[in-house]
């Protein structure tokens, strides 16, 4: 996917075609550099909550899960509430095999979608529904994925509650851990093993 | 959307349905695009997919050439039969078209490579 020969189109492609060789051993601050390069929602709708984490958090979050604890190289990865992509984006760059991004806004998978073309990433499928139909129907989704990563609303929009439904539906698709950001620990990553 | 995420959706977010799967594809655009080869993800991960369902949509959108009916019990080594599945669970992308429920026939866009599966208030159980 992510290549680094000579004629890589690097007119419409974001600089981190060096990423390939030394995946491995990205750096945070790396890692948080080519982050930056991720284009934010347009318009954000409070009413969905379309914070995004930034790309210090973004990359601070997903380089430990990547270095302490393994869990994205090689690994198929489940981000919920996808927005534009930081998390999603972070964890291809990062070797994982691939990720479903699912959000219930079609604009914010719009900028997402362009995000995943501009960086020339291949591993990364979008879904468009709401992460509410799929906390009580244990469809196929429930168990198809190593890992969950995700920054969901937290609920304080007139909508108490939809982070619970966010963590429910997030230890239904893991089949190993849910990483998750909440109210009173963004500054930290809340691992949940099954 | 790639036939790997066509592999785990269902219908039975929909009011009434009980398994809705697989969803029926049909495209109208698709692209084949690079991802890179990693066989130890494709052993492990294709225990957990039903191969009816993925040979079925290959078949679909006109990749189903060389897809053995029955998979067989160990890939370990089968470089070829590795690959051409890598192709068509990873590489193969529907762009434009539908998916449909098995059982109600409600149908479900794919537009820029994304289905999209929100319910109408009425629909949701
Ligand atoms: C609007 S929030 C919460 C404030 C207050 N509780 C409210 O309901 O208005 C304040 C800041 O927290 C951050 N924030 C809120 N939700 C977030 C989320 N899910 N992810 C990342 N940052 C978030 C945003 O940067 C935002 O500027
Ligand atoms: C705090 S933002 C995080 C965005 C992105 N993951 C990031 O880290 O920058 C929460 C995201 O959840 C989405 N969202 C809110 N409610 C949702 C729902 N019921 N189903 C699916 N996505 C939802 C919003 O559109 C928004 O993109």
């Amino acid at each position: 996917m992510i290549t680094a020969n000579d004629d890589y189109p690097k007119s419409y492609t974001k600089s981190f075609a060096d990423i390939n060789m030394s995946r491995r051993s990205v750096s945070r601050k790396k890692l948080e550099s080519y982050l930056q390069e991720v284009d934010v929602f347009d318009n954000p709708k409070m009413q969905l909550e379309q914070y995004p984490t930034t790309p210090h958090l973004a990359a601070s979050m997903l380089h430990t899960i990547h270095t302490h604890f393994n869990d994205l190289e090689g690994k198929c990865v489940a981000d919920l509430g996808v927005g534009s992509g930081v998390l999603s984006l972070g964890c291809s760059m990062l070797g994982c095999s691939y990720v479903l991004g699912v959000d219930i806004d079609p604009e914010a998978l719009a900028i997402c979608a362009n995000n995943i073309s501009e960086f020339d990433i291949t591993n990364i499928d979008l879904l468009h529904c709401d992460i509410r139909s799929l906390v009580n129907h244990p469809g196929r989704l429930h168990g198809a994925f190593d890992v969950v990563v995700m920054n969901p609303p937290f609920g304080t929009k007139n909508n108490q509650g939809i982070d619970m439904l966010f963590l429910q539906a997030g230890l239904a698709l893991a089949r190993t851990s849910v990483y998750s950001l909440h109210k009173t620990s963004t500054r930290e990553v809340g691992n949940m093993m099954q | 959307m790639k036939l790997l995420t066509h592999n785990i959706l269902t219908s039975n977010i929909i009011k009434g349905v009980t398994r809705g799967f697989p969803l029926k594809i049909k495209s109208s655009r698709l692209e084949v695009k690079e991802v890179d080869f990693n066989p130890d993800f494709i052993l492990r991960i294709l225990p957990k997919l039903d191969w009816s369902a993925l040979r079925q949509a290959a078949t679909e959108v006109g990749y189903g050439n060389g897809l053995p009916e029955e998979l067989p019990s160990s890939l370990e080594g089968d470089d070829s039969l590795q690959k051409t599945i890598h192709n068509i669970l990873l590489q193969v992308e529907i762009v434009e078209g539908e998916l449909e429920c098995p059982e109600t026939g409600r149908k479900f866009p794919i537009q820029n490579g994304i289905p999209n599966m929100l319910l109408n208030e009425d629909e949701v159980s």
